[in-house]
């Protein structure tokens, strides 16, 4: 008989007093070694998932069905051997670390069960080794950055060798270099160890090409469950959130025509273009509109401003850029590039030591606070929850508003236009930390218009977020733009920046690139560039999105 | 590196000499033995933290030096040698200046003191200390010692949040301000619950209370750590009878007791005891110093 790690059979779940299930007669069973990703959009019932599949921390209510832990069900499986065999990752690693440095944090949980200081010292150190902690094995985790800091999370889990681990959403708060190398270390478990890794993520780009199986969920049901080379054309088109959340390889290669289990990666890609377009296909250009940016007045200029935070090193040195009215800027470049820095020296939260800064032509040391934050700029901070206290989203909304200087009725007005603008009705009522991340973003986007910015400043604005709160977010920006608003970002994301900003710079060494269209800004990047660039340069000049790739595409088969 | 013969050594040898040392400074009452304490002391905390360090000691041992003497003779009045009759027609005294000078020297021994133990015992050694009551005393210490900086950086960056979004520290209401700062707090306190219910999560996962908890420290106790052990023991146990056999009397005269010879030798093994520091600084660069003058081999450099 096969041995299976997790099987479950018709498992259904209620929470307490809900006559909707949360898991809807689900069925599966996962070998030993298995890479299993588990997707869908947020409230589908991914995380109720992964921690039915984890006794101790199953959520309380009604189970039905079957579900059995390496062959045993739950009543008969022990905290003990089930802490030691089933590791679980948790989302935000900042919150799940429990003591101060790295050697105390990998020995946790084998104190926790009761081992002898020999054997916890082999293990840590074994550990550490292997996820090449040894560096910073004595360093506070305070001073460590959020990618190392879940990686050390999972070291303290795989230091108690367990079978399997579970981990709900550990990329959402990385960024994509950290990421990379957190997807490699669960590989190399899954490969080299036969370890069973079984991960809730929405986005797919990085995680598809290297798991084994997918699963994705919709209202609480499993819907699909398949090898992601087994995705089907039919299936992207049944599944909105499955086409959105796939990489962007497998969407052109379905908009060609071809099934995108065949290719998920950029390589695979590449190949099936080359075997559509075996000859120098005759349009090669995609001919964008000129938007006039050289004549716009400038909303923010940065010119030769240096910033530190201690004398040993320059974040910003010979800072200069410049940003146009009524234009989307995109600010790439790598982690501690200064990006935050920046963000926060244009929006007056820190004074730069030399260079000058002018907002809409006038110098911002000129502005009061008053006149700053409240009509000029506003700067949404990464980490949104640090604006939520309340009891409602609706009393943190209100405590912006009730400081705006306007009479009565035309406050209330402001208030449920933008309220509805961002689709918040629904929300009001809620305690802020039980909406979704997407929704919460959207939240602190609410709060901030309510200043009405003329320049509003976001910093990482799609972290965490699902393809389709990306796509949402995307086009809200847009609108926001066409009615004036400056908007600039800094990010991670080029598939984002590609896809919805005018302009796009890069961070480097202290200093900023002049600000170009994102086509031109796209398709001169041999790194930081999108998916259906590195897919198409070969053939094509300058596409950068899906939509110009497929455009171009159509239009050499069609002749014109 | 200073200080790394003490740093290295096992967290016990450190508490244990530190602790003679303090015991040592609070009992004296003989002024050149807690002379010697606070020089020793002042000279060891510059020699662990340099130069900077220095300057900053320097400014706060002048002040109490010169304050602590002048408030005791303010309001003590004891002694015979009356320098100054004060208006409220109490006498300013000789001998109470002296006793507070005294006393002066004492506090700033132990003071000083305790800022080199604060500079060797770092928070692993403190954790490992304090944990050998309990395990589960041991993880509270650690736990604590990672929120900290957590709510110094967390409040800091809710502060910058708040500011982004218009609530300015600048506006000069301060009854605005204090509902500000309320607020900020609320907000960290909802986040720390947050974080709490995770980390609890967290614990779970990794089987907290599921078994008697074991207590893991990376530190070893060598041979060395034994001997220094002793010897901490063996020169402490000496100079008590220097600190706690000679006296002195501030009032109403002032009576010093003069060394005899025991006493010059106990005073001899206080002051090895002070000097132990450096002493196994010495031993610890001796150690490595052999592998840094080995040069490669010539085969390597020329073949």
């Amino acid at each position: 008989m096969d041995k299976f790690d997790f099987e479950a059979d018709n498992l259904s779940f209620f929470y307490p007093g809900e006559t909707v299930p949360a898991l809807d007669k689900i069925s599966f069973r996962i070998a030993p070694g298995e890479f299993v990703l588990i997707t869908g959009r947020s409230g589908s019932g991914k995380t109720t998932l992964l921690r039915a599949l984890k006794p101790s921390l199953s959520f309380e209510g009604e189970y039905s069905g079957s579900r059995l832990f390496f062959g045993k069900d739950p009543a008969s499986f022990p905290a003990v051997e089930e802490a030691q065999n089933i590791g679980f990752v948790l989302q935000n690693p900042d919150f799940q670390a429990v003591t101060h440095t790295v050697r105390s944090e990998l020995a946790f949980g084998l104190e926790n069960l009761g081992f002898d200081t020999p054997t916890i010292r082999m293990r840590t150190a074994e550990a550490a080794a292997y996820f090449g902690l040894e560096d910073i094995f004595d360093q506070p985790l305070s001073a460590l950055s959020g990618g190392k800091l879940q990686l050390v999370c999972l070291a303290s889990i795989i230091a108690l060798h367990p079978k399997a681990i579970l981990l709900d959403e550990p990329l959402s708060q990385l960024d994509p270099m950290t990421c990379d190398s957190f997807i490699g270390a669960l590989r190399r478990l899954s490969l080299e160890n036969a370890i069973t890794v079984i991960l809730s993520e929405h986005r797919l780009e990085k995680v598809l090409p290297v798991a084994d199986r997918i699963f994705v969920m919709e209202d609480g049901k499993l819907t699909f469950d398949a090898r992601p080379c087994d995705i089907t054309k039919k299936e992207l088109e049944k599944n909105d959130f499955l086409k959105a959340a796939v990489p962007s390889s497998a969407r052109i290669v379905a908009g060609l025509g071809m099934e995108p289990g065949s290719a998920l990666n950029v390589r695979d890609a590449k190949r099936l273009l080359d075997s559509v377009f075996p000859n120098e296909p005759a349009y090669k250009r995609i001919e964008r509109e000129e938007n006039g940016m050289e004549t716009a007045t400038p909303a923010v200029e940065l010119k030769n401003v240096t910033f530190s935070y201690d004398e040993s090193k320059r974040v910003l040195n010979g800072f200069t850029l410049t940003v146009r009215q009524n234009r989307f800027v995109g600010i790439l470049g790598a982690n501690a590039a200064g990006k935050t820095t920046m963000l926060r020296l244009m929006g007056g939260i820190y004074r730069s030591y030399a260079g000058k800064i002018l907002l809409f032509g006038r110098n911002i040391k000129k502005y009061s606070d008053k006149e700053l934050f409240r009509g000029t700029v506003a700067l949404l901070p990464q980490k949104v929850h640090m604006l939520f206290a309340g009891n409602t989203v609706e009393e943190d909304l209100r405590r912006v508003l009730d400081t705006v200087d306007l009479p009565k009725e035309e406050k209330e007005e402001l208030f449920s236009r933008t309220v509805g603008f961002f689709s918040l009705e629904t929300l009001l009522s809620r305690h802020p930390y039980d909406i979704s991340q997407g929704e919460m973003q959207r939240a602190a986007f609410c709060m901030a218009m309510l200043r009405r910015p003329k320049l509003l400043l976001l910093d990482e604005p799609t972290k965490g977020m699902d393809a389709l709160f990306k796509r949402e977010l995307g086009e809200k920006i847009r609108s926001l733009v066409k009615g004036g608003m400056t908007v600039v970002a800094v990010s991670h994301d080029s598939e984002f920046c590609a896809e919805y900003c005018d302009e796009c710079a890069f961070i480097c060494d202290g200093i900023c690139s002049k600000p170009c269209p994102s086509g031109d800004f796209f398709s001169d990047n041999f790194f930081y560039t999108t998916e259906a660039n590195k897919i198409s340069r070969h053939i094509f000049e300058n596409a950068v999105t899906e939509t110009e790739v497929l455009a171009l595409c159509r239009k050499n088969q069609n002749g014109r | 590196m200073k200080g790394c013969g003490l740093k290295n050594a096992h967290p016990v040898v450190g508490f244990l000499y530190f602790l003679s040392v303090f015991l040592l400074s609070l009992s004296m009452s003989h002024p050149v033995i807690a002379a010697v304490s606070l020089l020793f002391a002042v000279f060891y905390d510059g020699y662990l933290k340099g130069k900077k360090a220095v300057k900053s000691i320097v400014f706060a041992v002048v002040p109490v030096v010169l304050f602590v003497p002048l408030i005791n003779g303010l309001f003590s009045h004891y002694g015979v040698t009356v320098l100054f009759v004060m208006k409220s027609g109490n006498s300013f005294t000789f001998e109470a200046v002296v006793y507070g000078l005294f006393l002066a020297v004492k506090f700033l021994s132990v003071m000083f003191w305790l800022d080199c133990f604060n500079e060797i015992i770092d928070g692993d050694k403190f954790v490992y200390l304090f944990g050998r009551f309990s395990p589960r005393l041991a993880l509270v210490i650690s736990m604590t010692l990672r929120f900290i900086p957590m709510l110094r950086d967390g409040y800091s960056e809710i502060e910058k949040a708040g500011r982004g979004i218009g609530f300015s520290d600048s506006d000069k209401n301060l009854v605005k301000k204090f509902k500000d700062t309320a607020h900020k707090l609320s907000v960290l306190i909802t986040w720390v619950l947050e974080r709490a219910i995770d980390t609890s999560y967290s614990m779970k996962a990794r089987g907290y209370g599921a078994k008697r908890r074991s207590a893991y420290s990376k530190y070893v106790f060598t041979s060395f750590d034994g001997l220094l052990c002793a010897v901490v023991a063996a020169l402490s146990g000496l100079s008590c009878f220097c600190v706690f056999g000679l006296r002195a009397l501030y009032n109403p005269i002032i009576i010093i007791d003069s060394f005899t010879l025991p006493d010059t030798l106990s005073f001899a093994s206080f002051v090895m005891l002070l000097l132990l520091v450096y002493a196994v600084d010495i031993r610890e660069k001796k150690l490595v110093k052999p592998f840094e003058e080995r040069k490669p081999d010539g085969y390597l450099m020329y073949g």
